[in-house]
C-alpha cells in the first residue's frame, strides 16, 4: 500500500500530460449508478431498508439514513453475508430478491432514542429487537447495535468478524460525529459536483468533533478519491485530490487511534496476519496501478503496462479512462479481441466519450 | 434494574495517598466534579483528564474519569480507569464499588459480586455498596435457574439502610423486594420509610397504593394514588401519566371501566407514546366487552372488542416488541370473528416472544380448528414444553390432546 502510495504520489502529475485526447470527451456517466454497483463475491443477499423516524423530531432526520448505514455496516463485517442498502440496493440487481430483509423505526423518547431492528424472511418476521438507549450524549447505541447485530447473524444462520465488526463499533463514542458523517456521506452519495462542498464540510465537521475517530478522515479520503477520480474521467487535472486523499490517508494513520470501519464503499476488508483490518481504498489502489501502467507504457513495455492497467480496472472496473488504455496498449500486443472488449467496456461506462 | 450508585470522590475526603496530587490537578479535579454535578460530561471528562496529566497517579481523579466514562455509556473505558485506581490503590474502597457496579452493566454478575465483596472488606461502612452488592444479588437470581439470592440482597439493603437510614432508593427497592415475595406489610414499612424522606413524591404513593391494592385494601390504594395524582398535577409529566396509569387499575379492578378508560385516555393524549396506556385502554375494554358478552348484550359487546382491538393495535404500533399487545389482539379478533388476523397476530407473538405460552396454546386451537392438525400439536408441544405450572388446565388438556393423537413432540 505504501509502495503504491508513493508511486502515486511522484507520478500523479504525469496523467496530465499525458496524450489523452483520443479518450476526451464530455461526461454522461451516471455517477450514482457506477459507483454503486458493487457485485459481492457470495453469501447470503441482505437487504438494509431505511428506518422510519416514528416520532419525527426535528433534527431527528439524519438517524433514518444514520442507523440504517451503522446496520449495514456492521452486518457486512459477516463475509457470509452480501449486504445492500442505499444506492448500492438501488443499483444493484441482486438486492432486489435478498434472502434477508432488515428494517427499523425508531421513536425519540424522554432521555433516549428507542430503535426496533426487524428481520423480514420472504416476507415473514423471523426476529425483532428493541434497542434503548441514550441519546444523543452517549455512545451506548454503537455498543447496542453491536449487540443487535450478533443476534441477527444468529437468525442468519451465519457468523461474523467479531474484530471487524468492533472497528465498526468503536469508530467513535460520539453521536454528533458519527451523525456528522452519515450527513457528509447522504452529501457524497448524490454524486453531484455542487454537493462536494457540502459532504467536505461535514466531514471535516466530524474530524473536529472527534479527532481520533477514523470516520471523518475517510469520509474526505472516499471523497477527495472521487473527486480525482472524476475529474480524471472528463480529463481535467486530477492529482491534487489524490495527493490530498494521500494526506488525510497519512494523518488517519498517525491520529485516529482506532482502525479504521467498514464502510459500503469499500469491498470486504481483509486481514493482516495480527489480526488488524487492511485499509484498501479502490481508487487509490486503482490509481498507483494506472499510473504503473501509463509509465511502463511510457517505456514501450507494453505487457508490463497491459498487467498493471488490468489490475487498475480490477481494483475499479468503473475506470472508462484506465479501460480505453488497456485497450490501446492490447492493440499494442496484438491482441485485438482483448482490446475490443476493452474498448468496449470503456464506451459502456461513459457512452459519450470520444471515439 | 434499579439504577446502580457510583460515587464521586471529593480530594477533601480522600485518604492520604503515596503520591499527593498537585495544587493545580486538584483544582482540574475539583472542576470535573462541577461538571460531572452539571450533567457536562464532554468538560468533565477534559478536566479530568488535565488533572491525571498534572498527577498522573491522582487515584481521586481515575476514579471521577471512570464516572464520567460510565455515565457516558462507555463500559469498557470506565471499568479500565477503575482498575486503575485500584492499581494505585489497593485500599482504595469507592474504586472497588464503582467497578463491581460497571461490572454489574456489562452482566459480569460474579465479578461484580467478587469485587464489591473485596470494597467491602477495605470499608464496610459504605452504604451505597452494600447496595450495589444488594442489586448482584437480585440479577444472580435472575440468571440463576435453580437458586435464589434474593434474601442475600435483603441483607444487603437492610444493612444499607442501617448505615444510611435516609437512602430513598434503597428504602424503595427494598419494598420493591418485599412486594415481590408478598410481604406486604414490610414493603408497606420500606415505602412508608422512604416517604418519610421524600412525602412530596408521586412515584413512592403510587407504589405504595400498588402493594394496598395487591394487599387487597381497595381504600387505601385509592387514597395512595389520589395523593399521587395531587402531587403530580403541574409536576413532571412522567410522574403525572404514571399517577393516572395507577388510579386507572384501580378502577378496572372495581370494574368501573369507563372511569378507568377515561385515566388511560388521558394518558394517551398527553403521550401518545405511553404504550401502556393503548394497552391498558385495550385490555379494559376487552374485560368490559366480556361482561357484557356474558350478559348477553351481544352487539355492545362487539362494539367494545373493535375499541380493544383499535387501541391494542395502537400499543403494538407504537411498541412492536410488546407480546402482551399482539397477544391480546389477536384475543379481540377472534372474538370479532376476525379468525386470520387472530392467527397473524399469536404467530407475530410467537416470532418476537417465543416461550409466550398463551399464544402457544391459542395458536395450537386455532390450527386443529383450522384442520391444521400437525401445526396445531407442534405449537401444543411447544406450549407443554414452556406452560410449567402457571397453566395447569390447558398443559393438561394440551397433553391429553397429544397423548391422544400420539403425536411425538420433537425435543
Amino acid at each position: 500500500m505504501n509502495k503504491a502510495l508513493r508511486i502515486l504520489g511522484i507520478v500523479a502529475f504525469i496523467i496530465a500530460i499525458s496524450d489523452l485526447s483520443a479518450a476526451a470527451g464530455r461526461d454522461c456517466v451516471n455517477w450514482a449508478r457506477v459507483m454503486s454497483i458493487r457485485p459481492q463475491a457470495s453469501g447470503k443477499i441482505v437487504l438494509v431498508e431505511s428506518f422510519t423516524d416514528y416520532t419525527k423530531l426535528p433534527g431527528d432526520e439524519w438517524l433514518s439514513a444514520g442507523l440504517r448505514d451503522l446496520t449495514a455496516s456492521m452486518l457486512s463485517t459477516s463475509s457470509s453475508l452480501r449486504v445492500y442498502s442505499g444506492l448500492t440496493a438501488k443499483y444493484n440487481t441482486e438486492a432486489m430478491s435478498p434472502a434477508f430483509t432488515v428494517s427499523g423505526m425508531y421513536q425519540h423518547v424522554e432521555g433516549g432514542l428507542r430503535v426496533f431492528v426487524k428481520v423480514m424472511q420472504a416476507g415473514n418476521l423471523v426476529s425483532q429487537y428493541e434497542i434503548l438507549s441514550p441519546y444523543p450524549e452517549s455512545g451506548d447505541i454503537f455498543m447496542r447495535f453491536a449487540d443487535v447485530t450478533k443476534q441477527i447473524w444468529k437468525t442468519m444462520q451465519t457468523g461474523g468478524d467479531e474484530s471487524a465488526l468492533a472497528a465498526v463499533r468503536d469508530a467513535t463514542p460520539s453521536t454528533r460525529t458519527f451523525e456528522s458523517y452519515i450527513k457528509g456521506r447522504q452529501a457524497f452519495e448524490t454524486y453531484k459536483q455542487d454537493e462536494m462542498e457540502v459532504a467536505k464540510t461535514w466531514f471535516e465537521q466530524a474530524k473536529k468533533s472527534d479527532y481520533r475517530s477514523p470516520l471523518g478522515y475517510q469520509g474526505l479520503i472516499d471523497l477527495l478519491t472521487f473527486l480525482g477520480f472524476y475529474h480524471k474521467q472528463r480529463q481535467e487535472p486530477f492529482g491534487p485530490y489524490f495527493q490530498q486523499a494521500e494526506r488525510e490517508l497519512s494523518d488517519m494513520n498517525r491520529i485516529a487511534k482506532r482502525p479504521p470501519p467498514v464502510v459500503l464503499m469499500q469491498k470486504k476488508p481483509t486481514k493482516k496476519s495480527d489480526g488488524s483490518l487492511k485499509f484498501e481504498n479502490p481508487f487509490l489502489l486503482n490509481q498507483a496501478s494506472f499510473n504503473e501502467g501509463l509509465i511502463a507504457a511510457g517505456q514501450e513495455k507494453w505487457v508490463e503496462a497491459a498487467a498493471a492497467l488490468k489490475k487498475a480496472v480490477e481494483y475499479l472496473p468503473e475506470d472508462a479512462i484506465a479501460w480505453y488504455h488497456l485497450a490501446r496498449i492490447y492493440e499494442r500486443l496484438g491482441n485485438s479481441a482483448e482490446a475490443s472488449k476493452a474498448l468496449q467496456k470503456a464506451y459502456e461506462i461513459n457512452p459519450c466519450m470520444e471515439k | 434494574m434499579a439504577s446502580l450508585l457510583l460515587i464521586i470522590s471529593f480530594p477533601a475526603y480522600a485518604k492520604k495517598k503515596i503520591t499527593m496530587p498537585t495544587a493545580r490537578a486538584v483544582y482540574h479535579n475539583n472542576q470535573g466534579i462541577s461538571y460531572l454535578n452539571k450533567q457536562d460530561l464532554d468538560r468533565a471528562e477534559f478536566e479530568l483528564k488535565t488533572a491525571i496529566e498534572l498527577s498522573p497517579e491522582y487515584v481521586e481523579a481515575f476514579n471521577n474519569l471512570g464516572t464520567v466514562y460510565k455515565l457516558k455509556g462507555n463500559l469498557d473505558a470506565a471499568a479500565a480507569e477503575f482498575s486503575r485506581a485500584i492499581k494505585l490503590d489497593k485500599d482504595y474502597a469507592n474504586a472497588y464499588n464503582n467497578l463491581g457496579a460497571v461490572y454489574l452493566a456489562q452482566g459480569k454478575i460474579d465479578d461484580a459480586i467478587n469485587t464489591i465483596k473485596k470494597g467491602l472488606k477495605k470499608d464496610g461502612t459504605i452504604a451505597d455498596a452494600h447496595y450495589n452488592l444488594g442489586l448482584a444479588y437480585l440479577e444472580k437470581t435472575k440468571v440463576s435457574k435453580d437458586k435464589s439470592f434474593v434474601g442475600m440482597a435483603e441483607a444487603e439493603f437492610v444493612k444499607a439502610t442501617e448505615l444510611n437510614p435516609n437512602l430513598v432508593h434503597v428504602h424503595k427497592t427494598l419494598a420493591d423486594v418485599y412486594r415481590t415475595l408478598g410481604e406486604y406489610e414490610l414493603a408497606i414499612i420500606r415505602y412508608r420509610l422512604a416517604l418519610g424522606n421524600e412525602p412530596m413524591n408521586p412515584d413512592l404513593w403510587n407504589k405504595l397504593g400498588d402493594v394496598y391494592l395487591e394487599k387487597g385494601d381497595q381504600f387505601q390504594a385509592q387514597n395512595c394514588f389520589q395523593k399521587a395524582q395531587e402531587l403530580s398535577a403541574g409536576g413532571a409529566p412522567k410522574g403525572q401519566q404514571e399517577s393516572s396509569l395507577q388510579l386507572g387499575l384501580f378502577y378496572l379492578k372495581e370494574k368501573r371501566y369507563q372511569e378507568a378508560i377515561n385515566e388511560f385516555k388521558a394518558v394517551a393524549e398527553k403521550n401518545p407514546l405511553n404504550e401502556q396506556a393503548w394497552f391498558r385502554i385495550g385490555t379494559t375494554y376487552l374485560s368490559w366487552a366480556e361482561d357484557e358478552q356474558l350478559k348477553r348484550n351481544n352487539s355492545e359487546a362487539a362494539r367494545l372488542y373493535g375499541e380493544a382491538a383499535t387501541a391494542l393495535k395502537k400499543a403494538k404500533e407504537v411498541n412492536p416488541q410488546m407480546a402482551d399487545a399482539s397477544y391480546n389482539l389477536g384475543l379481540a379478533y377472534l372474538k370479532l370473528g376476525k379468525t386470520l388476523d387472530a392467527q397473524r397476530e399469536w404467530e407475530y407473538t410467537t416470532t418476537i416472544d417465543p416461550k409466550n405460552a398463551r399464544a402457544l396454546y391459542n395458536l395450537g386451537l386455532l390450527y386443529q380448528q383450522m384442520g391444521r392438525a400437525d401445526d396445531g400439536y407442534a405449537m401444543l408441544c411447544r406450549f407443554v414444553a414452556v406452560a410449567g405450572n402457571k397453566f395447569p388446565v390447558e398443559a393438561a388438556t394440551a397433553r391429553q390432546s397429544l397423548e391422544t393423537s400420539k403425536f411425538k413432540c420433537q425435543n
